[in-house]
């Protein structure tokens, strides 16, 4: 599905990437951890195409339905479109965008996007209120401005509530766990769970173990300084939780 | 009658040849003659003003209205006597709000058009007023607003300027805040050759609060000018200032607003900030807050910004699969509703007509 080669890139003159190469399978779990600084967040930023990151190298091959698209010719949007999705460590207050027509707005463009009939409102309504069950969010959330004024946990309920109507090929979440409490970390990793599924799958970035107890993964790697150093499988977080990273920069020198 | 004398008058209420007037030159203005405004005056339903032709339709309960007399010969009392002048005097609770419409006469010709209008509240009165002041494209508008808000009355006064593209117009709204009153005021201004406002908000009395939003949506060769003054006369006073401009085309928005807190004026909560979106290259902006601070324990903020619209709000949007184009629309809008959301109903709609003219 995420087929990686080799990426490099940089922000505002800076490599952050060093040569990353990372495969991901429909149906898989992969968790990317690693130090403060190591590239965790630039490398879901240039996924999903932030335009303040540089790719200087590489590619970023995305199969869905059997077609190949080459993600780096891609707009943002049109990344969001073809079904990726991130995450974001800090999600961006918008005031004066109601949370409810912001969803309307995007689902709708994703649909329009994938040949999909627009959906009536009441039927759409239906389905919202069918996620914020999902996630024990009050339908008040709606009628909010996106994420103005919101909780850390709240906002981070809400970029799941996003995810789930948007039922993207491809998760990518930048430490959803952060900032959220015992109770609220249960609702967030239900909801990813709920997605799961043979044909997509789900990327976190995460600093702790309590997420992956949680959302269990197939895969863990290791970044450090712009590369993959390391990966396993679920036991390497664990081993991670015990001796800290060191002995995994020391194997590198 | 010629507006020439105008400059030489000891009554004017402002000298238009200061500093506080160096981005505002307006000597066409005084090369004009002058035309009769047309005035109305209802419930919202509304008061037309249109000088002869100034119409009273059936006022909200609790409102009267009165033409105010000018005596005198000299040239501004004459001027004055031109224009429509009309005192209006909130004495109950409003049942809806009073519109007032102030339109300039549709002409060809580069015709001036004076209106004054006095507004009291009275003591413990919650009020509600709409005023809207239009004109065609060319011509020159010059409006005062006196304001008098007594003890423990609130107003909430939504102003709108749409006065043509090619018009000069200068407007100044004065406003008195006594003890416990509350004065709500939010300005909406659209493209013209040049709008001057003059905006100058006392807190009287104690416990006095006052909330100022303004945004002007340019996208012509317009320019507008505000000058805010808020002075702090009183201590436990409080104010609440957001000036905010949408800029595109050739546009030029300049903000100058000064707090000032007056000597044992304490506990005084006051602040202050400009806000400018630049959505072209052409566009410009000016800012300059300024405090001036006589007393010792006030909490205070001013700033001013000036961008483009912002990077990771746009990625955010982008990310969740709305297009750039869309998204730049979403967020201008959001931009611009955040000068309402704590507007009356009746507020929001008297603005919502108005954006979606625009």
């Amino acid at each position: 599905m995420l087929d990686i080669q080799n990426l490099t890139a940089q922000v505002e003159g800076t490599n952050i990437l060093h040569g990353i190469n990372f495969h991901v399978k429909p149906g898989e779990v992969h968790a990317i951890m690693g130090p403060n600084g190591s590239g965790k967040s630039t490398l879901s930023k240039v996924i999903a195409g932030h335009p303040s990151y540089e790719v200087t190298g590489g590619s970023i091959d995305f199969e869905v339905n059997r077609k190949k698209i080459d993600l780096l010719s891609l707009e943002a949007d049109e990344r969001a479109k073809e079904g990726i999705f991130l995450g974001f460590q800090y999600p961006v207050e918008i005031p004066g965008v109601s949370n409810l027509d912001f969803l309307r707005e995007a689902f709708n463009e994703v649909c329009a996007y994938q040949g999909l009939d627009k959906m009536e409102e009441a039927q759409f309504m239906d389905l919202v209120r069918q996620k914020l069950k999902l996630l024990e969010m009050d339908e008040a959330f709606l009628h909010r401005d996106v994420n103005a004024g919101f909780s850390g946990g709240e906002k981070k309920k809400n970029e799941i509530l996003q995810m789930a109507l948007l039922g993207p090929r491809l998760a990518l979440l930048d430490e959803t766990d952060s900032g959220l409490d015992i109770d609220a970390l249960r609702i967030v990793a239900k909801g990813v769970n709920a997605l799961r599924s043979k044909y997509n799958a789900i990327v976190l970035v995460t600093h702790y173990q309590r997420l992956l107890d949680l959302i269990v993964p197939d895969y863990v790697h290791v970044l450090y300084k712009g590369k993959i150093i390391k990966s396993g499988d679920k036991s390497l977080a664990l081993e991670l939780e015990k001796k800290g990273y060191d002995w995994l920069i020391q194997e590198q020198h | 009658m010629k507006l020439s004398g105008f400059q030489d008058s000891p009554q004017l209420s402002y000298p238009p040849f200061s500093e506080a007037w160096r981005f505002s030159q307006l000597e066409s203005f005084f090369q004009q003659d002058l035309s009769p405004a047309k005035a109305e005056f209802t419930s919202a339903s509304h008061v037309e003003i249109s000088g002869a032709q100034t119409q009273i339709n059936s006022l909200p309960q609790g409102v009267s209205l009165s033409e105010i007399k000018v005596a005198g010969s000299d040239f501004w009392s004459t001027l004055k006597r031109s224009g429509v002048k009309y005192k209006i005097t909130i004495t109950e609770a409003m049942t809806q709000p009073l519109k007032i419409s102030i339109t300039r006469p549709s002409t060809q010709s580069h015709e001036a058009t004076l209106a004054f209008i006095e507004i009291h509240v009275l003591a413990g009165i919650k009020a509600s007023i709409l005023q809207d002041y239009s004109g065609s494209e060319l011509g020159h508008t010059h409006s005062e607003t006196l304001i008098e808000l007594a003890e423990g009355s609130t107003l909430e006064h939504s102003l709108s300027f749409k006065e043509g593209a090619q018009s000069i117009n200068t407007h100044t709204i004065t406003t008195k805040v006594a003890k416990r009153a509350r004065y709500e005021q939010t300005i909406l201004s659209s493209d013209s050759q040049k709008t001057r406002l003059d905006l100058l908000t006392e807190l009287m009395g104690e416990e006095s609060f006052a909330k100022l939003r303004s945004l002007s949506l340019l996208k012509l060769k317009s320019n507008v000018d505000v000058h805010s003054q808020i002075i702090h006369h009183s201590p436990d006073t409080a104010a609440d200032q957001l000036a905010k401009n949408l800029l595109d085309g050739e546009s030029k928005a300049i903000f100058t607003g000064r707090i000032k807190i007056v000597r044992d004026a304490q506990r005084v909560h006051s602040a202050q900030l400009n806000r400018n979106i630049l959505k072209s290259k052409k566009a410009h902006a000016i800012g300059q807050p300024q405090l001036e601070i006589f007393a010792d324990d006030v909490k205070c903020s001013h700033g001013s910004t000036t961008g483009r619209i912002g990077e990771n709000e746009l990625f955010y949007l982008l990310s969740r699969g709305i297009s750039q184009n869309r998204a730049q629309e979403l967020l201008s809008h959001a931009f611009i509703q955040e000068v309402f959301t704590e507007n009356s109903p009746e507020s929001k709609t008297f603005f919502k007509q108005f954006l979606e003219q625009q």
